[in-house]
């Protein structure tokens, strides 16, 4: 009960008028109450003088009763117009948001997969040889390190490419790899060395054609890395792709 | 006479203006005065307070105001209750009772000593 009776202010739509005619409004309706009062006083028998003077009392402080009266009045449309600056302003971010993101992402399909096309026809035709690992300068200490990318490349698919997967995009490494039955595709990411500033991880998409044809599966990596979706097993000749994002 | 008079109980203002006005329409000063009238002198309207207070009620549909004619023909602003102002009146009234009866037989209690 006192819920919707706390919802009564709102049985009456929020004032329309100008506001000037509003302040107008209240100021005549206390100007009103202070004339009466002076009449009343005279009336009883006061001077004109002191009548003046107490009827301008009579309301104690007049400003701050016709800012509360204002407040009543135009306080709910204020409130309102606030809020629908607010809606409208997050309305058109959003809108912006949208607009930029859906030109990027056609502009990352139309560039994109004509790019992962090339670049995939690049890769196959191109023999990759294996890195041998490179001998470091022995630190201080005597210490000699192999090269941590010379374990991130694979030896070549044996000269079958559907035995191979690629990855191209925001990756460190992108270039083609040699599939295994456990290739998952954080493992992948891994062995590419990670993915690039800028890569956007929660849309890698894997492309896997197959005789039914052509599929482009969407997946957010954080998802996988958290445990919320399980590892992908990768199969052979998937092309991975890993796409760029401001956000 | 002036010292007799007391101010209203919180909470008691919207009440005695929905009272007030449902003879009929009265403007802000009106509704005061009747106020007063009604308990022989012995309650008084903070007047600060009073118009706030009408203002609210209006906006929650309890009175509507209109502007018009006061008797010394100057432009003012007349308040009349509503149907929900009625009825609210109604539950102010029922509240009222109960508490001002309970009230009653607090003070009206007598303790037994051993």
């Amino acid at each position: 009960m006192r819920v919707l009776d706390a919802l009564r202010i709102y049985r009456r739509p929020p004032d329309s008028r100008p506001i000037a005619e509003v302040d107008a409004d209240i100021r005549e309706e206390l100007a009103f109450h202070i004339d009466a009062r002076e009449r009343e006083l005279i009336a009883a028998g006061t001077s004109p003088r002191d009548a003046a003077r107490l009827a301008c009392t009579c309301l104690g402080d007049v400003d701050h009763v016709f800012a509360d009266c204002r407040e009543i009045e135009l306080g709910e449309r204020n409130m309102l117009q606030r809020i629908n600056f607010a809606l409208t302003l997050v309305a058109l971010l959003m809108l912006g948001v949208f607009l930029w993101r859906a030109e990027d992402g056609r502009a990352q399909t139309l560039n994109g997969f004509g790019a992962i096309e090339a670049e995939l026809a690049s890769l196959r035709t191109t023999v990759i040889t294996p890195r041998v690992p490179v001998q470091q300068e022995a630190p201080i200490g005597g210490v000699t390190q192999p090269d941590p990318l010379s374990y991130l490349e694979s030896p070549p698919p044996h000269g079958d490419p559907k035995s191979a997967v690629y990855v191209l995009g925001k990756v460190a490494h992108p270039g083609r790899f040699r599939w295994s039955k456990d290739l998952t595709l954080t493992k992948l990411i891994a062995l590419c060395g990670d993915f690039q500033e800028f890569a956007n991880r929660s849309s890698v998409r894997i492309i896997r054609t197959s005789s039914e044809g052509r599929v482009i599966i969407h997946v957010n990596v954080d998802d996988v890395l958290s445990g919320e979706l399980p590892q992908i097993k990768l199969q052979r000749g998937d092309q991975i792709y890993v796409p760029e994002s401001f956000f | 006479m002036a010292e007799e008079r007391i101010d209203l109980v919180p909470g008691t203002l919207e009440m005695l203006v929905l009272k007030a006005l449902q003879p009929g329409a009265l403007h802000g000063y009106a509704v005061a005065r009747r106020i007063r009238q009604m308990s022989d002198d012995v309650l008084t309207v903070e007047e600060g307070s009073l118009y706030p207070a009408l203002h609210r009620m209006a906006r929650r549909g309890l009175i509507e105001a209109e502007w018009g004619r006061s008797e010394a023909n100057r432009r003012a602003k007349f308040y009349r209750l509503t149907r929900d102002g009625n009825a609210r009146l109604g539950e102010h009234v029922v509240q009222w009772d109960r508490v001002s009866t309970a009230v009653t037989r607090v003070l009206a209690a007598e303790w037994r000593t051993a």
